[in-house]
């Protein structure tokens, strides 16, 4: 069933098409992937793709200003839309009945979106609420995610994706008809739709609301490659709103796009690592050694979620008394331990089976489904790439973890720590 | 280009009509069902074979019905340590047992109920079950594992506290509740410290007991075979107690606004709650509607306002929350709005503007339209998949509710007459009637808020 028959086509126009049928109940589940994300906005308008995002809720020619919304959530559906590093996405989930009418909204702000002043200096307005409520006002806010600034120098994967609010402020409609223009043609997204439709039916809507919209020229990503760091990085915040401070170790990963087989490697040794009571840092440092309540690792951008380079990630809460050198060192002794001496059959087996429920609960929503199936047609150009995973997990071995494990060296990676400053009442 | 400029990037034509929605087909669920087992537990199974994944909600009332202060302390405690061992396995023997069938189970707790959930990969339905009876019947709580507990617990509670979001939350219940039970959701830092291994095995004995509790389980299950696979699991956990629920809460009255004092804070929390009905009474449905149409989401007036208009918050919501206690069911309506400091008071000018207009200009039909389809279509697809459905059967489950609710609601929803609605807006939502807190930095907010009126500080 992940494995469904999973039919693509593309229009003249570029736009690519992914319908995979599915009558289990009258709903379907519409997204659509453009092909770039806060990576790609230019270096004075950091949090420009964010802001654009808000504005594509907008309006469009036909659609007036909050009738997206008013009009999704009538037939009983939801919808959202999200920026990523390198993609941007939107979605609905509606009852069969809605299906028509979430194309033509898709397809309208595709072909022309309601740009005003207004409307973006309005969203500019939202987004800085966004900002507080999520960073700012947030104790942990943007935790670990901010170790991208000291892992990387570049300004694409240095970078916050929220801006800040004197480049919000910049913002012009000009910039807004520009980056349209250049990354929101139809030869740069990827459409999906799943759920109680068959393909006749999809197709034959999707041409009637899609095929006119204009070509245009899609853009080519450029390479965010950039050297590894050669000596260790370190930098300390203060967070005025925590009592217990953290600690998140950066590390280069490879490639998920060229390199599936080593990535999957490091996605295994974060589980191994840190998932469950069994994994190695939640009985070191959680419980041998009591120097942290929480401990997680993952690839900070959810596995495959980014193109290269994608940042693999450790990190804790730390207990009272406890300082970021005594977690550095617990973190690299566990890793050495695991260079060398692989890990069991049974660990590697139990992230795998922990992982195939994960991506079945994925799947099992329909929503989540349209989502994945996007991501993976437009980041990695096989929609059905999931569906391969089994086969790959299953020629990973435990030396090929001990790799993983060898390559997170301590004298070329990012440490971030957040410490207590808050005003004492 | 002038300030006016619009850009449309439309290639021209002719204006497009956007496509009618025809009325949804309606909602059946999945086969299931409902039983009541000798031991007094209430089991729920729902046959849904979509992905081969089983999903389980435990659920048993786990109040304090004796004003004890030191309760949340060793429910927290009982529920971290819950899963740390039993006479058959180690702490690490539960986790092994799971993870080979990709599998979860883990505990939380609330002043209502201690909350146990799930998931497994379907074969894995009977060791699933076996490691959370096991648990809830034979917890060893052994004092190393107690002792690591107690400090993980208190951190958490360091954790969450640091959110002002949280205190905000702490600060409504109080004000609304006193010194109920319920409102007590967080254990103090020294009860912690102090709850012994002996208190955590009575109240295991005593409290985790099957009478008044629900087991749900939702996924690729074989209905008869599931049912049988959960009475054999359950036949030992009996127990002559029923589970216990919270005393009877008091009802709540409109009155001025706390304001409590966060130094330095960049947000402001403004958290407001009025009396409102229990969720079996005529008048739920048409309050329900109206909530949405005040703050459930996009399309709603405070989003529409507050957000989008005044651009004062990204988050603005009203909506009801429900009770089940020893003396029946009630409910209340809550209305959040978070902002920042500097457009903290105009926030709570216009958040009492659009309450007063609320009265006075109840929902129109269009507005009660988009609300009504919204909230029966959300009903159901919030029913498809396994996890949403048992959370969803979850939700209705603690009020006692069973499957025949779910299905029945959509004709609820359906049956509200514009006049219920009105009277419901009319009835419930004037800002008198509305008690709360806003929590920020109240000395930067200075003379501003108390021109506002409606406000007292903290003695």
């Amino acid at each position: 069933m992940i494995s469904s028959p999973c039919n693509k086509f593309t229009l003249a126009n570029g736009l690519r098409v992914v319908v995979v049928p599915d009558h289990s109940f009258p709903v379907v589940a519409v997204s659509v992937h453009y092909n770039v994300g806060y990576r790609s906005e230019p270096e004075d308008r950091s949090g420009f793709a964010h802001l654009f995002e808000h504005v594509m809720f907008g309006g469009s020619e036909n659609v007036p200003k909050l009738e997206h919304p008013r009009l999704v959530k009538a037939t009983g559906g939801i919808f959202n839309g999200t920026t990523y590093p390198d993609f941007t996405r939107y979605f609905e989930v509606v009852p069969t009945t809605a299906l028509d009418m979430v194309l033509f909204l898709e397809a309208d702000r595709m072909r022309a979106p309601l740009l005003t002043e207004q409307e973006l200096r309005a969203q500019a307005g939202v987004v800085k609420e966004e900002i507080l409520t999520r960073v700012t006002g947030q104790p942990y806010g943007r935790f670990p995610a901010a170790i991208t600034e000291v892992l990387y120098d570049s300004f694409p994967n240095s970078h916050d994706g929220y801006g800040d609010y004197e480049s919000l402020e910049k913002a012009s409609i000009e910039d807004c008809a520009d980056f349209f223009d250049k990354y929101y043609g139809p030869g740069n997204a990827v459409l999906v739709v799943t759920g109680d439709v068959t393909v006749e039916r999809a197709e034959g809507l999707v041409r009637r609301h899609f095929d006119d919209i204009p070509a245009r020229s899609v853009p080519v990503r450029p390479s965010f490659d950039e050297p590894a760091l050669t000596t260790p990085r370190r930098a300390d915040r203060p967070d005025p709103l925590i009592q217990l401070g953290a600690a998140a170790l950066g590390y280069r990963m490879p490639d998920p796009t060229s390199r599936i087989h080593e990535y999957l490697a490091y996605v295994v040794l974060a589980d191994v690592l840190a998932t469950g009571e069994n994994s190695r840092l939640q009985q070191r440092l959680v419980h041998r050694d009591q120097l942290a309540p929480v401990v997680n690792a993952l690839p900070l951008h959810q596995p495959f979620f980014a193109v290269h380079p994608d940042t693999f990630c450790i990190y804790a809460i730390l207990a009272p008394s406890v300082t970021p050198e005594q977690i550095m060192v617990a973190v690299d002794e566990e890793l050495d331990r695991l260079a060398q001496q692989p890990p069991s059959a049974m660990e590697i087996s139990h992230s795998v089976m922990r992982w195939t429920n994960s991506v079945y609960t994925q799947w099992d929503d329909l929503g989540d489904r349209a989502l994945g199936l996007g991501l993976f047609e437009v980041l990695h150009g096989d929609a059905q790439l999931l569906a391969s995973m089994p086969a790959r997990f299953g020629r990973l071995t435990p030396e090929d973890i001990s790799e993983a494990a060898k390559a997170l060296r301590s004298d070329t990676r990012a440490v971030l720590t957040l410490h207590p400053a808050g005003v004492t009442a | 280009m002038s300030s006016t400029a619009q850009h449309t990037r439309t290639s021209g034509g002719a204006p497009r009509a956007i496509p009618s929605v025809e009325e949804p087909v309606g909602f059946t669920l999945p086969r299931y069902v409902e039983t009541e087992l000798p031991n007094g537990l209430k089991v729920i199974v729902v046959r849904q074979p979509s992905v081969p994944t089983v999903h389980l909600r435990l659920m048993v009332p786990f109040a304090d019905n004796d004003n004890d202060m030191r309760h949340p302390a060793r429910v927290n405690v009982l529920a971290g340590a819950l899963f740390a061992g039993t006479s058959r396995r180690d702490r690490l023997a539960v986790d092994a047992d799971l993870a080979n069938f990709g599998g979860v189970a883990s505990a939380q707790v609330d002043p209502l109920q201690l909350l146990i959930t799930g998931s497994a990969l379907a074969p894995g339905l009977s060791m699933l079950l076996d490691v959370v009876i096991d648990a809830v019947t034979d917890a060893a709580f052994r004092e190393d594992e107690v002792a690591r507990v107690r400090d993980i617990t208190a951190q958490g509670v360091m954790v969450q506290r640091s959110d002002p979001k949280v205190i905000a939350r702490e600060a409504l219940q109080q004000r609304r509740f006193g010194m109920h039970p319920v409102t007590r959701r967080f254990p103090a830092l020294p009860d912690i410290a102090a709850v012994s291994v002996e208190e955590l095995h009575t109240a295991r004995r005593e409290q985790l007991v099957p009478r008044g509790s629900t087991l749900l389980l939702v996924g690729d299950v074989d209905l008869d075979d599931a049912l049988t696979e959960i009475e054999r699991a359950t036949a030992a956990w009996t127990s002559e107690a029923s589970a216990r629920l919270l005393p009877p809460l008091p009802p709540i009255f409109g009155g001025d606004l706390l304001a409590v004092p966060m130094p330095g804070a960049p947000e402001a929390h403004l958290r407001l709650s009025a009396a409102g009905v229990s969720i079996t009474d005529p008048q739920a449905t048409p309050l329900t509607l109206a909530a949405l149409a005040l703050g459930g989401g996009f399309s709603s007036r405070l989003v529409e306002v507050i957000r989008e208009q005044l651009q004062y918050c990204y988050s603005a919501h009203a909506g009801l929350e429900f009770v089940t206690d020893i003396s029946g069911q009630s409910g209340a309506i809550v209305v959040s709005v978070s902002t920042a400091t500097e457009t903290a008071v105009p926030a709570l000018q216009a958040l009492r503007g659009e309450l007063n207009r609320f009265c006075t200009e109840p929902p129109s039909a269009e507005e009660i339209d988009v609300n009504r389809q919204y909230a029966i279509g959300s009903q159901f697809i919030n029913a498809m998949s396994q996890s949403a459905l048992v959370e969803t059967l979850g939700s209705l489950a603690v009020h006692g509710l069973g499957v025949d609710w779910l299905t029945t609601q959509a004709a609820r929803l359906a049956a509200a007459t514009p006049e219920d609605i009105a009277a419901a807006a009319r009835d419930f939502f004037s800002v008198g009637q509305f008690t709360g807190v806003i929590l920020g930095d109240i000395e930067a907010l200075g003379p501003q808020l108390a021109e506002a009126g409606g406000v007292v500080a903290v003695e």
